[in-house]
């Protein structure tokens, strides 16, 4: 275990992606601890870990997402927005929340959510005067809700390691995601006023009517996914497939405006992206193998159950430490290594296995904005060609409140767990 | 990992590798769409015709294993594979430069590994048949070794690979 | 030499598979004096289904409890084992299980590397229904029915008439709530610990088969282990099986009370439709004898057994 661990610390420092990370520190524990037979279960673990349905969800969304953003449907569902939030004080950074609560919808990746909502309102919001590192900022954040509103590939990667019901965490993130739109949204009224930030001329009701017309298939396909899967007419997996026909449909036929090079460009994407994390989840299962055979899950959980039985402290403590880990490993990466011990914690203490999902989907995705890895911030950054740290600056007391609607949703289960029992028997 | 210039590599060999990595982005391409399509056909056969696939499950596992593993070379050249850069680009660049080199050694040298080891146990499990597809299961490994080794090329000649790239490519993904 | 036999397996421990497990690491390490251990590895620790036969193949795992119907792509004469209405009860799986038949069809493995040691059993297979109990033959009619992704499987429920559904295992459960499956052939184990019962109040007690599992272990570490070490695993393994199968008819007795508490709805299948579902699959009972002669020669000593 301390091969495995000094080589992963070791090669991470040397900046190795993180992929290869994994992979590395595994075959140098079978090597080092001479117990070269296990070669031979690296690849098998490694197509063992990406050979399985539930992951086809991931390119499926990302594809719906792609053609949804370059289809034009975007932009389309941020008029919308725009229409009935912008009249207030900071008007287009309400937009930003509110669009990307919508976008949230038929997006399965707060990456995806960053890069859509970035380009097309920073520089919009920079025009208005806002402070551009504080748009980044705010977009970046709101983007979190995506991988807690369904459909969610955050939450797919979760119940496929720990065989929760995707279904069920699905909708347990619902009421959480509201929340964060709520909160984000008191506090971008507060900035406004703060800064003066501009309101926006109310639309007429025509153009109100005009606008939502012209969002309709946008906004119809959250309600085509839900229908769909609860009439039995496909599973949440199939929902994927065709939430990317119906992007496909709209943009082609209704909007007009899907060109050969817009397709091309989201298939690749598709096909890039996914690899990306299909490659990680064969490394990431390498290491689960080492893991198991050192049994490590057991020990960690002993070893919490041994320094407290205070439930309060344990949910803390596991807290704590995905937070340090998030600083260290991307979502994926932070999810698969934890995983089975956190199913242990949760077992033990009693906890509902959608209200740990959902609060460990939550911690992880809070990585997506925190430095040094947060990978929306990076995005957001490169869209406002602004320095990372400036605009993590401006980011940091939206954390604050993302992490104390993180400790709300760990200590008040009901907001996560009321929904799913409502509405799953 | 270093400043990439056109010039500095042969045309001819740079042409050669364009020409391989448009082929790859054709398979991915053809993949994605493919997978769509027989995800529909697996709906429409259950729920409207009532007959269901049999095989439409395994193929579509086993399809994106393929195109996951064959285009992980693109996306390690188009900067999708990311790690914790924050201490070694602190460093002096001269520095930087030659961890970075250690780094991608070890990488390749993982990366060969795992395609022996996949070779091997592609060949150790083809007596075995895919359930519902019925071809050998070797057919489906075989994307771990093919996989590992051309994403091994990709890591070796990163610069020469980035170069060759289409340019729409390597413009900012989701 | 004292030697650690590490033994996974893929499913929780509330299951009988891990009852197996654990009969066999008692009796084994009582009738080595502990000159054998074994070491559990539950719950897909060291993989999955076909991780751990391949592992067991390679010698990356020593020994596992396993599904057979996992090994049937690489030895097809394993079918015999999951031919649909062959084998009639508890009692007559456990004398199988024991049989030279049963061991003709497991002798197979052992070019592939594996000697199968015991034949388990994992819980005889019944149908749940969401809408309406399966009363006659004509009920099963186009009912999209998730069966395990074999081909054996395929052919036993085209024959009874059910739209067979080969959907992933993990999406069963909402797949019956929402209505993209009608029903699920399964065991009583499996409505309990998957709370089918929760979305399917409809059983009925078909028993088209047994889900045998295999004790493996890989053969050159068997080989390489003391005369003593052979004849105690041997021992072991033969001794438990009877136990094990009896104990998963017992659990059987007491699901069914359990979950007729919990108000589903559970059905004894009349005889007229025991029958019909016979005849039904009977063609396909016989396409496979022809296949192979020891699928042959195990169906023909099931029958023998037969009432
Ligand atoms: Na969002
Ligand atoms: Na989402």
């Amino acid at each position: 275990m301390v091969w495995l661990l000094s080589v992963f610390a070791f090669t991470i420092l040397m900046g190795i992606p993180v992929i290869f990370v994994l992979g590395i520190s595994a075959l140098a524990y079978f090597v080092l601890t001479g117990q070269p037979q296990y070669l031979l279960v690296i690849p098998q673990r490694m197509f063992a870990g990406v050979d399985q349905f539930i992951l086809l969800a991931i390119p499926l969304f990302v594809l719906a997402g792609a053609l949804m953003d370059t289809g034009g449907l975007t932009r389309r569902l941020l008029e919308f927005a725009n229409a009935f939030v912008g009249r207030f004080r900071g008007g287009t950074s309400l937009t930003a929340i509110w669009g990307s609560f919508l976008f949230s919808g038929i997006s399965g990746s707060a990456a995806a959510d960053a890069a859509a909502m970035g380009s097309v309102l920073i520089p919009d919001m920079k025009k208005q005067g806002y402070d551009v590192n504080y748009a980044a900022a705010l977009i970046a954040v709101a983007s979190l809700m995506d991988p807690l509103i369904p459909p969610s590939i955050t939450m797919i990667i979760y119940g496929a390691l720990s065989g929760t019901s995707i279904a069920k965490l699905f909708i347990g993130g619902i009421v959480p995601g509201i929340l964060l739109a709520l909160s984000l949204t008191a506090y971008a009224v507060f900035i406004a006023h703060k800064r003066g930030y501009p309101r926006l001329a109310p639309p007429s009701l025509a153009q109100i009517g005009r606008l939502t017309l012209t969002a309709l298939p946008v906004l119809f396909l959250p309600v085509l996914i839900v229908v769909g899967i609860r009439g039995g007419a496909f599973t949440a997996t199939e929902a994927a497939a065709i939430a990317a026909i119906y992007a496909l449909v709209v943009a082609a036929f209704w909007y007009r405006v899907l060109t050969w090079a817009h397709l091309r460009h989201a298939l690749i994407a598709t096909a890039v992206i996914s690899s990306a994390i299909y490659l990680l989840i064969a490394m990431a299962n390498i290491a689960a193998f080492v893991f198991a055979l050192e049994r490590l899950p057991q020990n960690i959980v002993a070893g919490i159950q041994h320094l407290t039985d205070n439930r309060v402290l344990i949910i803390l403590m596991v807290n704590l430490a995905l937070l340090v880990l998030g600083m260290f490993l991307d979502v994926a990466g932070v999810l698969i290594l934890t995983v089975p011990a956190l199913v242990g914690i949760g077992a033990a203490i009693g906890m509902d296995p959608v209200h740990l999902g959902v609060m460990v989907t939550f911690n992880t995705i809070i990585g997506f904005v925190h430095p040094p890895l947060g990978l929306c911030l990076f995005i957001v950054s490169g869209v406002a060609k602004s320095p990372i740290e400036k605009v993590t600056m401006q980011a940091l007391p939206m954390i604050g409140i993302a992490l104390a609607l993180l400790m709300l949703i760990a200590f008040v289960p009901e907001l996560v767990l009321f929904l799913p029992n409502l509405l799953v028997k | 990992m270093g400043p990439t210039r056109m010039s500095r590599h042969n045309p001819r060999l740079l042409r050669a590798v364009s020409l391989y990595l448009r082929a790859l982005h054709y398979l991915a391409m053809a993949g994605v769409a493919t997978l769509v399509v027989v995800a529909a056909m697996q709906v429409f056969f259950r729920y409207v015709v009532g007959e269901s696939l049999f095989w439409s499950e395994e193929l579509m596992r086993s399809l994106m294993v393929w195109i996951a593993f064959l285009s992980a070379g693109i996306a390690y050249s188009r900067g999708e594979m990311l790690g914790m850069r924050f201490v070694v680009d602190g460093l002096r660049p001269s520095l930087t430069a030659k961890i970075d080199m250690a780094g991608r050694v070890l990488i390749v040298l993982f990366l060969l590994v795992v395609a022996w080891y996949g070779w091997l146990f592609t060949l150790r499990t083809s007596e075995q048949e895919a359930v519902s597809l019925e071809i050998s299961l070797g057919w489906l490994h075989a994307a771990i070794p093919v996989g590992c080794l051309l994403l091994a090329v990709h890591v070796a000649f990163a610069d020469l690979f980035r170069s060759a790239l289409p340019k729409e490519e390597t413009s900012h993904s989701l | 030499a004292d030697v650690t036999l590490k033994l996974g397996h893929a499913v929780f421990e509330s299951h009988p598979n891990h009852d197996s497990a654990v009969r066999f690491k008692e009796a084994v390490e009582r009738e080595s004096k502990g000159s054998v251990k074994i070491q559990i590895y539950p719950s897909r620790q060291l993989g999955d289904v076909k991780e751990l036969m391949e592992g067991v193949q390679f010698g990356t795992v020593d020994m596992t409890v396993n599904s057979t119907s996992a090994l049937s792509t690489l030895v097809p004469a394993t079918d015999a084992l999951q031919l649909p209405f062959v084998i009639g009860s508890y009692e007559a799986f456990a004398k199988l299980a024991v049989s030279p038949e049963a061991k003709a069809v497991a002798a197979g493995l052992e070019k592939h590397g594996m000697i199968a040691l015991a034949l388990y059993d994992g819980g005889q297979r019944h149908f749940l229904s969401v809408k309406k109990p399966v009363i006659a033959v004509e009920d099963f009619k186009g009912l999209k029915t998730r069966i395990a992704p074999n081909r054996l499987f395929l052919d036993t429920w085209r024959a009874v008439g059910v739209n067979p559904t080969p959907l992933n295992y993990g999406e069963v459960y909402s797949a019956l709530e929402t209505g993209a499956l009608d029903a699920v052939e399964i065991n009583l184990t499996s409505i309990d610990s998957e709370k089918y019962y929760e979305v399917g109040k409809n059983v009925s007690l078909t028993g088209q088969y047994f889900w045998p599992s295999y004790l493996l272990i890989n053969k050159a570490k068997f080989d390489g282990l003391t005369a003593e070490q052979k004849a105690a695993i041997r021992k072991a393994a033969d001794e438990t099986v009877a136990p094990q199968v009896m104990a998963v008819a017992e659990l059987d007795k007491k699901l069914i009370s359990e979950l007729k508490g919990r108000g589903v709805k559970i059905t004894e299948p009349s005889k007229e439709l025991l029958d019909a579902l016979k005849q039904r699959t009977r063609p396909v009972v016989e396409a496979y004898m022809k296949k192979s002669p020891e699928i042959a020669a195990f169906v023909a000593a099931a029958e023998k057994l037969r009432p």
